[in-house]
């Protein structure tokens, strides 16, 4: 009994020891790991934290180029990206291989054999080629409207250009996934443009789910600055679709051309040929910007300069003679265009108007001479860059100060310039003197802090020419167009003076010494300005040797641009130039009025009256009591604001009135109001003048406007007669 | 095993005695007052004193405040306490007119409705009778009006219910200066075969715009507006470039022939 007993202790003992040899075997793992954190080489800490923060990438956009009215020109959008998933085990996976890459062939652009191929594979996912890359919305949804099971999408950003090829050069382009950024704006502001992406990470539980607020890091991603161009919308599409036509109908090798706004710099539009469409860039054929990039030997067109120097040196007299045909100069001699014939002596005038060298040569080297020739070059910076806001634009190179030199440069051989430096140049002379700096990127708009980080102000370049001077060379450049022997008549336009210069540049030969020869051998260029008595617009069009057709000169081409651009652009203008000017009672949401109860009549009225506001005083007080549209209410230009003042309540004449106005008097004066018909008033009950008392009724009888004028015709007409019957 | 620190007993009496009573004395008190107050707070509760004697309603222009007051569910009588807010609020905001509202309590007895209408931006005139127009776009189809205000301009001619929706979509998106400034829409058969409109503006001018984007191209009205004279007679077409088309075409001929 007793042995039995001690033969149980004993187990129990063993059992004991074993259990808490075993339980300290375990402890003593336990204890290791805590205090060493490492199994089989494995850091545990930096295990377990990936396995419970995830971290992700938060893409910031990139900004939208707008032009100056806030229309999109460049933008990142969400594309699609089709792929297909394979594995049987997967539900929803691809059924019918054969029925599946016929249907979806199409869409993708790719041959039914290859993706017949493609879905066989045995794999888990596959894409779907190049096609299938880059779909829009509504191609996603005409794929998705196959009810194709196993073919997915997944989203992507892509950079499109809504307006495709529109002021291409000027934008320029990224790559689709708008990892890289080319030529134009793009390209330049690409540091401005481009978003600066954020992440996330946070820790999450044992089935992914995120656990929020539990230190999570986040930082914001930044969008890309929004641009806004000075490009204006209507200008451009003119520009673009007589270029278009122009490029079809001629053939020329380039086309390049410039609208500007005369008085202050403004690039309102700008396009070469050949151009590209930026949302498929693999086409590209052209990547130089002509318009800056360019170094023409200008032509005539230079002659506008020269002219401007003489004057305004006071050695040009337009009536004095010269015997034009050729001049010369040490052992070279010069010829006018019609290959050194000449029109025997005339005037100067008559040689501006003809485009005569030999005129301009002379002008140069015995009015001017070279040295102050070559000063006014300088003063018009045909010597540097115009520092424009595009990338790449390309520097002049002027011949030495040499006569001969001096000479053609003097029309526009010899020397090279950049069709941007014409532009910048002939704003001197539109703009009274005062020469503006080009520019193109109106501002920039930060949406991380909602401020304008950049807002461009017009800069005067420089004065070359006084205002005097550069009237008299305006007026004498309308001659080129509407003047009896001028080579500018193509550029006529009925309705508007236009002052410019016509050019037709040689080519240097690049093979080789001297120039191109031929008929169409020329860059055809005409720099022009309009109105002449205070031009809003510059336009610069070169043509470079185009196609012409027997009967054509090479004005035609230029013309077919030149003209409907300056005549779209000066209609535009015309009617939404003055409503930057004004600020905010310009802009259809309108200006806030002020308080003006218990305030002057008088003072009241005139600050109405100067803003531009029409204020109609009811009654002969000296205080207001009351007023419409009360204070805060948004305005426009030429709105009728009433005005009750504290004398007797007088009715106003309310003949031509609207029907609105007389409602809102009616609401003024806290009495009802009734009408007959529609359109203007005509009638009313109250005599003007007459008191208004609480309780009234105004009745008003209006009529339709084309009726109001069908009646005045016949009073006209009756008046006529009744004169004509007097006398 | 005996403490040595344990005090007798008799040497506390006087103080624990005294303590005792105070704690009594406070404990009564505290009691009295709780009940008091319960009765007091029963009282308010079943008396007409917590019942709901004012109702105001601020901010209803077009709509009438019986018909909001109605329709929130809240009555004079009812208990200041029982009223649910919420329901109330959701219940006044069913109505079409009614862009936002709040609701506050003013004690002793009063209720507070606050509501901000809808703005109108339009009258369609049916048959004599006019149809206003909210800014969110619905037609007040039912609730036609004999007589306007000055607050929205005047449609003609709107039969065709989709155009009228498209029209007053684009007067909506519109700012408000510009939308100041008319007074009339009119459409004609042949003006909607075009998908035109013509109005007439406040300040004498008449317009034809299109019905598509019309927004757009009515935001630049204020500036081409101001370089055309209103007397001269002829037709301002707000279009994707503004021009105007005069009418002295005729009279021009006629000093020639003179």
């Amino acid at each position: 009994m007793k042995q039995q007993r001690k033969i149980i202790m004993k187990r129990a003992l063993l059992l004991l020891t074993t259990i808490f040899f075993i339980f300290l075997l375990f402890s003593g793992r336990i204890v290791y790991i805590q205090v060493g954190k490492e199994v089989k080489g494995h850091d545990l800490e930096a295990m377990g934290e990936s396995r419970w923060t995830t971290s992700q990438t938060l893409e910031g956009k990139r900004g939208t180029i707008f032009d100056r009215d806030g229309s999109t020109l460049a933008e990142e959008i969400t594309s699609y990206t089709a792929y297909a998933v394979l594995d049987k085990e997967f539900e929803g996976h691809v059924e019918d291989v054969e029925k599946t890459a016929e249907l979806l062939a199409p869409y993708i652009d790719m041959e039914e054999e290859k993706l017949v191929e493609l879905l066989s594979r045995d794999r888990f996912q596959v894409e779907l080629g190049p096609g299938s890359k880059f779909l829009t919305l509504s191609e996603k949804e005409e794929i998705e409207a196959l009810e194709l099971p196993g073919i997915y999408f997944r989203t992507e950003p892509l950079r499109y250009y809504p307006k495709q090829v529109f002021a291409s050069h000027v934008l320029g382009y990224t790559s689709k996934d708008m990892s890289e950024a080319h030529i134009g704006l793009e390209a330049g502001l690409n540091e401005a443009l481009s978003p600066k992406h954020g992440s996330l990470s946070y820790k999450r539980n044992a089935r992914g789910i995120p656990l929020w607020k539990k230190d999570e890091i986040f930082t914001e991603p930044e969008n890309g600055n929004d641009v806004y161009l000075t490009i204006d919308t209507n200008i451009q599409t003119v520009l673009e679709q007589a270029m278009t036509e122009v490029d079809k109908e001629y053939q020329p090798k380039k086309i390049t051309a410039i609208v500007a706004n005369a008085e202050t710099g403004e690039i309102l539009g700008m396009a070469n040929r050949p151009s590209f469409n930026p949302n498929e860039y693999e086409t590209i054929t052209n990547y130089t910007n002509y318009a800056i990039s360019d170094r023409i030997e200008p032509g005539s067109t230079m002659k506008m300069f020269t002219l401007a120097a003489a004057i305004e040196e006071g050695v040009y007299n337009g009536n004095e003679t010269f015997q034009s045909g050729t001049y010369t100069i040490g052992n070279t001699t010069i010829g006018d265009h019609n290959n050194g014939v000449g029109w025997g002596t005339i005037t100067y005038d008559e040689g501006l108007q003809r485009s005569s060298n030999v005129a301009f040569a002379k002008l140069a080297l015995e009015k001017l001479t070279p040295e102050r020739f070559y000063d006014y070059l300088k003063a018009f910076q045909f010597h540097e860059k115009t520092g424009i806001d595009l990338p790449h634009e390309a520097t002049s190179t002027i011949l030495d100060m040499k006569n001969i030199n001096a000479a053609v440069t003097s029309y526009g051989q010899g020397s090279v310039f950049t069709p941007i430096q014409l532009v910048q140049a002939a704003t001197a002379i539109a703009n009274d003197g005062k020469m503006m700096k080009p520019y193109v990127i109106d501002k920039m708009y930060n949406p991380n802090t909602s401020e304008y980080q950049y807002v461009a102000e017009p800069e005067v370049a420089g004065s070359p020419i006084s205002e005097e001077t550069a009237k008299i060379v305006r007026e004498k450049l309308e001659q080129v167009i509407i003047g009896e022997h001028g080579t500018g008549k193509s550029y006529y336009i009925e309705g508007l003076d236009v002052a410019g210069k016509t050019g037709t540049a040689q080519i240097s030969n690049p093979n080789g010494r001297g120039y191109l020869s031929g008929r169409n051998q020329n860059i055809f260029s005409f720099l022009g300005m309009a109105p002449v008595d205070d031009p809003k617009i510059i336009v610069y069009v070169a043509v470079d040797r185009p196609q012409l057709p027997a009967d054509e000169t090479g004005s035609a081409p230029v013309s077919k641009i030149f003209n409907p651009v300056m005549k779209q652009s000066l209609s535009y203008m015309n009617l939404s130039l003055s409503e930057e000017e004004g600020g905010q009672i310009y802009e259809d949401s309108g200006m806030n009025i002020d308080h003006y109860v218990q305030r002057e009549t008088q003072e009241v009225s005139t600050s109405l009256q100067e803003v531009g506001l029409k204020p109609i005083i009811i009654g002969n007080g000296n205080k207001i009591v009351a007023q419409f549209p009360e204070a805060g209410a948004p305005l426009v230009f030429g709105e009728k604001v009433f005005l009750l003042t504290n004398g007797e309540r007088t009715m106003p004449n309310m003949t031509g009135w609207s029907l609105r106005d007389v409602k809102r008097l009616g609401d003024l004066l806290n009495v009802r109001v009734d009408h007959l018909g529609s359109g203007y008033v005509t009638d009313q009950n109250i005599e003007p003048g007459s008191i208004v008392q609480e309780n009234d009724f105004i009745t008003v009888e209006l009529q339709e406007p084309e009726k109001l004028r069908e009646e005045a015709e016949n009073d006209e007409d009756e008046n006529e007669e009744e004169k004509k019957e007097t006398n | 095993m005996p403490d040595k620190k344990v005090i007798p007993l008799d040497d506390r009496i006087p103080a624990l005695q005294s303590q005792r009573k105070k704690r009594a004395n406070r404990r009564l008190i505290f009691y009295l007052t709780f009940f008091f107050l319960l009765i007091l707070f029963v009282v308010y509760f079943q008396s007409p004193l917590s019942h709901i004697r004012h109702i105001t309603v601020e901010g209803a222009e077009h709509v009438d405040e019986r018909w909001i007051v109605d329709e929130s569910g809240i009555k004079i009588g009812n208990s200041m306490w029982n009223i649910d807010k919420e329901e109330a609020m959701t219940n006044i905001h069913q109505l079409e007119e009614v862009a936002d509202v709040h609701i506050e309590r003013s004690l002793p007895s009063t209720i507070h409705i606050t509501i901000t209408e809808h703005e109108r931006i339009a009258y369609v005139d049916k048959n004599g009778r006019y149809i206003p127009v909210l800014e969110n776009g619905t037609i007040l189809t039912e609730q036609s009006v004999s007589h306007i205000d000055a607050e929205a301009p005047i449609l003609h001619g709107f039969s065709d219910e989709t155009l009228l929706r498209t029209f007053t979509e684009e007067l909506s998106k519109l700012g408000d200066g510009v939308a100041n400034r008319i007074s009339e829409v009119h459409l004609t058969e042949q003006l909607a075969k075009n998908g035109e409109v013509h109005l007439y503006m406040t300040d004498g001018i008449e317009v034809i715009s299109t019905i598509a984007s019309f927004s757009e191209h009515m935001a630049t009205y204020p500036g081409v507006a101001q370089e055309i004279d209103p007397n001269e007679p002829g037709v301002l077409h707000m279009k994707m470039s503004p021009y105007f088309e005069s009418f002295e075409v005729e009279s021009e001929d006629e000093e020639q022939m003179e």
